[in-house]
């Protein structure tokens, strides 16, 4: 029971951020005129054919495993994020030792 | 050793292993992706519930005095569900296979497109800091499970309590 309560709480506050961001967006969008694709009585529609993405992005519904060129940029980069944190928090301990010591 | 941290290891791993999977649609494939990225926001949950004591233990202290790293730590944490959020919810916006799949079409507006891309690489920064701060948590539990660590340990704590 308190497992399902804790969910239902996790959910809500997804939700809630959730709902947050689709009216910001809602708003952005209707204030700056972008993005959607409309029929004649202004209903939102998806584009004809469906080809939605970017042009490089073309290939994503093949899959197959190829070269994992984003997994390796994605491990780069928190390797990097990472190392920074480490390297800073590194600094604030010897800092620290440094204005302990007589 | 207890089974939480054996439990919150393998669940992590597992959803480590599915995000950077699903941070490259090109590798997996446009269906990969998105039921794999649903799959892993269950898993998310279940990495909170696992966490809930601290979370509420932070939630309550979180203007103490002192807890600096504590703090830091929780507020990433904030950064990164509020992040995960807006990837999932873009990502259901702009989704061609999991939600046609279950007979749901949603209207198409190409900020969901962009915000997707840019909170998906938001979140390499934010994922690289929380492994980062649990580095030491990683490490050791890891070596506990895998190389027999922790039997060595829960001989000592037996003893210790005898």
């Amino acid at each position: 029971m308190a497992a399902l309560f804790r969910i239902l709480v996790i959910l809500v506050v997804a939700v809630l951020i959730g709902g947050l961001m689709y009216a910001g967006v809602g708003a952005s969008d209707s204030s700056a005129g972008l993005g959607g694709f409309e029929d004649e009585e202004g209903r939102p529609q998806r584009p004809e054919g469906g080809d939605f993405r970017p042009e490089h992005d073309e290939g994503r519904e093949g899959g197959g495993f190829g070269f994992p060129g984003s997994v390796i940029k994605a491990l780069v980069l928190m390797s990097i994020a990472g190392g920074v944190y480490s390297a800073m928090a590194w600094a604030g301990k010897k800092s620290a030792r440094k204005t302990s010591m007589p | 050793m207890s089974n939480t941290n054996r439990t919150k290891l393998f669940l992590d791993i597992a959803l480590f292993a599915a995000f950077l999977i699903t941070m490259d649609p090109h590798f997996s494939g446009l269906a990969i992706h998105e039921w794999l990225s649903l799959a892993a926001a269950a898993t998310v949950i279940a990495h909170l519930l696992l966490s809930w004591s601290w979370i509420v233990e932070m939630t309550k202290r979180i203007f103490g005095k002192g807890l600096n790293g504590a703090r830091i730590n929780y507020i990433l944490n904030w950064l990164l569900f509020i992040d995960g959020v807006l990837i999932m919810l873009s990502g259901i916006m702009i989704s061609e296979a999991a939600l046609p799949a279950m007979g749901i079409t949603l209207p198409m507006n190409f900020a969901w497109r962009r915000l997707h891309d840019m909170s998906a690489n938001l979140s390499l920064i934010i994922m690289g800091l929380h492994i980062a701060m649990h580095w030491n948590w990683i490490v050791t539990t890891f070596k506990r499970v895998f190389f027999g660590g922790g039997k060595q340990q829960s001989g000592a704590m037996a003893k210790q309590e005898a």
